[in-house]
């Protein structure tokens, strides 16, 4: 499934750098903070075409990346996929972070742990912010058509998603075919916030007891 | 050996205004010491300063003639921070190097014994009340054995029974030979069990 391959592809890649993005957004006051935290806030509005577009110039033979021949691969479907969740992730990650208390950081570092595992506790701490962005990100890339069709191509069997398949049955008439389409990524889509809901709901259960 | 934490010419400053200002500063283990100061006065800086957790604006701070690391000396926030596991977690998430893991579960065990929370051990942290709160950061810090404690304001908003069996505590840190540096901004129960006072007023530290 081309869809969900290239999605969750995207999704871990941007995972653990948007982590940390948004950890020492946080935690990590440095000049020009706001002004980093306004362009991300605004590559939020950035239409998914124009990802694809700005690709695809550095991509086709032309472009400065022409020599790699990325151009209508799954990795370039990819990267367009990172670039749009990526500024999301960071978002609402900033958010999260926001929400724990300094004492966190300052109680695990007196504690003798690493950063890197002082980050983790914290993350733990916002472990349901954290699979709210997640789905709230894949949702995103994965319903996404613009890009997906410009920087893929839309080849069959290769990189075409289902929503480039909704756009392609739309355009030949065929509005059912595209209809069942749509279906079957929202059936995707709810299963898998299914398996997200019953893990969190069995973490609380944990937390609870 | 009984270690020795030095400070010369230490300076902390908040949007370029000065906090407080230390010539010299000696505390050896075993000492005990209320730091007394009106609130705003930076006695928490202070602390935080001697623990490794803030870089002093100007100034030098060794441990043992050696550049002090965080985690060393342990700062024990007044409203301990709670970790959203289970009281055992609490302490398990504590970095104890160089120890086997049934050793490392031994000492939680014993660390439970100490703080007198080995009842509570499967129970939420955050469900604790203030009192309880306080005795497992003091054990989550006691799994380190550090050689110096700072407990700042270790008895704000704590009963009396709360503050009796805190004071336990602290003796029985003493009796062990940690050094003690607990702040408050007025005198209470605790002030009685240090045996020196520093007074942080106007930016300057005044011993007694």
């Amino acid at each position: 499934m081309v869809s969900f391959r290239v999605s969750l592809t995207a999704l871990f890649i941007s995972l653990p750098l948007a982590l940390l993005a948004g950890f020492a957004l946080s935690f990590w006051r440095f000049p020009g903070h706001w002004i980093v935290v306004t362009l991300n806030n605004t590559l939020l509005a950035i239409p998914t075409v124009v990802i694809g577009l700005i690709l695809v110039l550095l991509l086709s033979r032309s472009g400065p990346f022409g020599d790699l021949r990325l151009l209508f691969t799954q990795p370039a479907m990819i990267i367009g996929q990172i670039l749009i969740c990526f500024p999301l992730l960071v978002a609402m990650l900033h958010a999260a972070y926001q929400g724990v208390s300094r004492h966190a950081w300052e109680t695990a570092r007196s504690l003798g742990c690493s950063r890197l595992y002082t980050l983790w506790l914290i993350t733990l701490e916002v472990r349901f912010a954290v699979l709210a962005a997640v789905v709230m990100a894949f949702g995103r890339i994965v319903a996404e058509v613009g890009c997906a069709m410009m920087v893929g191509g839309n080849i069959a069997g290769y990189t075409r998603t289902i929503t480039t398949s909704i756009a392609l049955e739309t355009t030949k008439g065929e509005y059912v075919q595209g209809i069942a389409l749509g279906i079957v990524l929202l059936t995707l889509a709810l299963v898998l916030n299914v398996i997200v809901g019953v893990s969190r709901g069995r973490s609380i259960q944990s937390v609870t007891q | 050996m009984s270690h020795l934490l030095e400070a010369w010419k230490l300076e902390q400053q908040f949007d370029g205004k000065r906090l407080w200002q230390i010539e010299q500063l000696t505390w050896r283990q075993g000492e005990s010491i209320h730091l007394v100061g009106v609130n705003g006065s930076g006695k928490t800086t202070l602390m935080k300063v001697l623990s490794g957790l803030i870089q002093p604006t100007h100034g030098k701070l060794l441990l043992d003639n050696r550049q002090l690391k965080v985690g060393t000396c342990c700062y024990l926030h007044q409203h301990p921070y709670m970790f959203d596991k289970r009281v055992v977690d609490n302490l398990r998430l504590v970095a104890i190097k160089g120890v086997s893991r049934q050793a490392r579960e031994e000492r939680i065990k014993e660390a439970l014994s100490w703080a007198g929370l080995e009842h509570k051990a499967h129970q939420q942290a955050r469900t604790l009340s203030g009192g309880e709160r306080q005795r497992l950061a003091m054990a989550r810090a006691w799994l380190l054995r550090p050689a110096f404690w700072l407990l700042d304001e270790p008895a704000a908003n704590l009963d009396t029974d709360a503050v009796e069996q805190l004071v336990a505590l602290i003796r029985s840190l003493q009796e062990q030979g940690a050094g003690i540096l607990l702040s408050s901004h007025q005198t209470t129960a605790l002030s009685a069990i240090c045996e020196q006072r520093w007074v942080l007023s106007n930016g300057q530290l005044l011993h007694y």
